[in-house]
């Protein structure tokens, strides 16, 4: 008779217990797909009946978005196929909120020509399909987001499959050209449309402009004598990616870089806040003052307390320092197109320059030194030559994946956690709670680091007490 | 009757019913409830605009759209959700495909979670509001609940145990409603009963509606 009650209680307490997973996977499921789970979702009945945990669940949402590896797109069929459509639309939309400068008007200084059409040309959330391709596509590294030597675009659908028309209406489709001596310049759009895949680029357009550039002297400015490299990858992932060097150079038109004034320093300063969550500066004033020169025609040369950032953000820029943001034509032209012209290394390395500006900067190996302080103040001081090589560094760096950690445990939890060292003040100011948040970060950006993969990064952060508790007391005990 | 509304919502404000966390209790109209330094904040992870809608979809039907889009969709920098340019397509039609992801002149780079505010807040008890006073809206959301329309499509009377369906549409993962919000849902449909059946309906689903949680996910 005993069995009796015991078995109400196990009944009971297993009822309780798929009550709480179901409610766990509502809660997941509307993270990750941006919409209420529907009663009848396949998954729920398996969680009623205790077959499937609701965190296996959770994941297996990433897992059904899978990007396929020949056909770079997700798998559109039933039944899983518009929840994927969701959840790779949720998640790229988070990775795009990594970035700030996402517009090429804003960013690029277009004078009074106006730049219309270039962002059909380059696709300005390519640094968000790096991290969506890494979290979407099996066994991909985190680490490729700075290391990957392509650039990527994304797969959309559109019930209009003419892409130009998408984009301006109906009508006669208006072509993105420039007449130059009667040849008209084609450049390849990006799609438009629903997000479906992500997709290397391989058209290779440079050939077709530079074919026009010898048939019209005349008219191209080519007193500049650039070498074109449109769409391809300058190589490190998102580092070297077109539109993020575009979006975050900072630079005036035909501005080289000279080692002084002008750099391509708001590209390092944005990728050091976007990828590593951090702010300048990210060195002590001790690690700066050796890089301070009174003698200096540099005006920040010649205060530490501007070198304290200057010396991070100037000696990353030196990868890029061989790339120059110049415009298709000089003269106005709604059509005119922003482009990355690279200077060759004719010149041999110098010593950075501290008493003025080197005219020949950019002509020079694209060194440098990545100067930063950890999360827990460790001094990385690595020397690199060119991008690829300041990718590597990066893969190197424990903030590279605590940063991520940080900003998908916001994403599940709304809890912002900041990662730079801390002082001793901030150590005794640091409650319990926010401890035991952080220390939770850079465990799982420490995991990250290792097994390198996204999926199993989301799986750590759901199945911790922090998400769980965000119905819970959130105490952390 | 607002007075019994703002009862019901100040009862669905008990934390342990819906369990929130380090919640500032007299509202979620208040911005970074608890920030204990600034090391770390904690905010309350509400909802997007495209889980609003979608929960207000699957309750008063998609072809209440226009109401949902006009106060949530199209309010992205308040509700947050992210917007990508490249979505917007045209079909042969000339009508925009996926407007409901459309970017509205917002940021590009929005909000990567939803935020609290008064303003947001405010659209919200205008779909609300807007929806339950559309009558195909309300009948919409009617047939979810067992008894409250015949087969003609005829509103019937609201009944005690309609209360805990009508807080089901809105919450149907969390657990039933409090006592104490029980309480105060029934003493909204008591002062409801000699009203039309479409007002007692209407009420019912507007102070759940109100309530501000179910924003959260």
């Amino acid at each position: 008779m005993k069995t009796i009650p015991t078995l109400f209680l196990l009944l009971y307490s297993l009822s309780a217990q798929a009550s709480d997973e179901t409610a766990f996977y509502s809660k997941c499921y509307a993270h990750i797909s941006n919409s209420i789970l529907p009663s009848d979702d396949p998954k729920l009945k398996l969680i009623k009946e205790n077959k499937l945990s609701a965190t296996d669940a959770c994941v297996d949402l990433i897992n059904v978005t899978n990007i396929n590896e020949s056909t770079n797109k997700i798998n559109l069929d039933p039944p899983n196929g518009p929840i994927a459509i969701k959840v790779l639309k949720t998640m790229n939309d988070f990775h795009r909120s990594w970035f700030e400068s996402t517009s090429f008007i804003d960013a690029l200084d277009t004078g009074d020509c106006g730049m219309y059409y270039n962002g059909y040309v380059w696709d300005s959330g390519e640094a968000a399909l790096h991290l969506t391709d890494a979290l979407f596509r099996e066994n991909k590294k985190y680490s490729s987001i700075v290391t990957n030597p392509i650039s990527y675009q994304g797969i959309r659908r559109t019930s209009n499959q003419d892409r130009i028309r998408s984009i301006f209406g109906k009508g006669e489709p208006v072509f993105f050209y420039k007449y130059m001596n009667g040849n008209k310049f084609y450049p390849n759009y990006i799609s438009v449309g629903q997000l479906v895949g992500i997709e290397p680029i391989t058209t290779n357009i440079i050939d077709n402009y530079l074919t026009i550039l010898e048939n019209n002297t005349g008219v191209v400015d080519t007193s500049f004598k650039p070498v074109i490299d449109f769409k391809s990858s300058k190589g490190a992932g998102i580092l070297g990616a077109t539109s993020y060097l575009l979006l975050n150079l900072g630079r005036k038109p035909y501005e080289e870089a000279d080692g002084g004034l002008n750099m391509g320093r708001r590209w390092a300063k944005s990728l050091v806040k976007e990828l590593l969550c951090r702010d300048l500066p990210v060195i002590n004033a001790n690690d700066s003052k050796p890089f301070v020169n009174k003698n200096s025609s540099i005006p920040f040369r010649v205060g530490n307390s501007c070198m304290q950032c200057h010396t991070t953000i100037d000696n990353i820029a030196g990868a890029i320092r061989n790339y120059t943001y110049v415009n298709s034509l000089r003269e106005c032209s709604q059509f005119r197109l922003p482009l990355l012209s690279k200077t060759e290394v004719t010149l041999p390395e110098t010593e950075y320059p501290s008493l003025g500006p080197d005219k020949n900067f950019n002509k020079r190996p694209p060194t440098g030194v990545f100067y930063f302080r950890s999360y827990n103040n460790s001094f990385y001081k690595k020397n690199f030559i060119g991008l690829e090589e300041l990718g590597k560094v990066l893969t190197e760096v424990d903030d590279l994946y605590i940063c991520a950690a940080k900003r998908y445990f916001y994403f599940f939890t709304a809890i912002d956690v900041d990662i730079s060292p801390l002082s001793k003040k901030d150590q005794e100011n640091l409650t319990p709670n926010m401890k035991k948040y952080r220390d939770f970060v850079i465990l799982t950006g420490l995991k990250l680091k290792k097994h390198q993969s996204l999926r199993s990064m989301i799986k750590d952060v759901i199945s911790s007490q922090y998400y769980s508790c965000s119905s819970n007391d959130c105490s952390g005990k | 009757m607002l007075v019994f509304i703002f009862i019901i919502i100040q009862s669905c404000s008990n934390k342990s019913e819906l369990q929130f966390r380090e919640i500032n209790k007299s509202s979620l109209t208040t911005q970074t409830p608890t920030s204990q330094s600034e090391l770390a904040s904690v905010k309350i992870r509400l909802g997007d605009r495209y889980f609003v809608k979608s929960v207000l979809d699957q309750i008063f039907g998609e072809n209440c759209g226009n109401i949902v889009v006009e106060n949530i969709t199209n309010k992205m920098d308040h509700f947050g959700g992210g917007c990508d340019p490249y979505e917007k397509s045209f079909n042969s039609e000339n009508e925009i495909e996926f407007s409901d992801t459309a970017c509205k002149g917002a940021n590009f780079s929005s909000l990567a979670i939803g935020e609290s505010s008064p303003i947001r807040e405010g659209f919200r008890i205008g779909a609300c509001d807007q929806l339950v006073s559309n009558y195909q809206c309300l009948k919409n959301a009617l047939k979810k609940i067992h008894g409250a329309i015949d087969a003609s499509e005829t509103i019937l009377p609201s009944n005690v145990n309609s209360i805990e369906q009508v807080y089901t549409l809105f919450y149907p993962y969390k657990d039933n409603p409090s006592e104490k919000s029980k309480k105060a849902l029934v003493a909204l449909h008591d002062k409801l009963q000699s009203a039309p059946p479409y007002e007692q309906w209407k009420n019912l689903l507007l102070a759940v509606c109100l309530t501000p949680w179910w924003q959260i996910p």
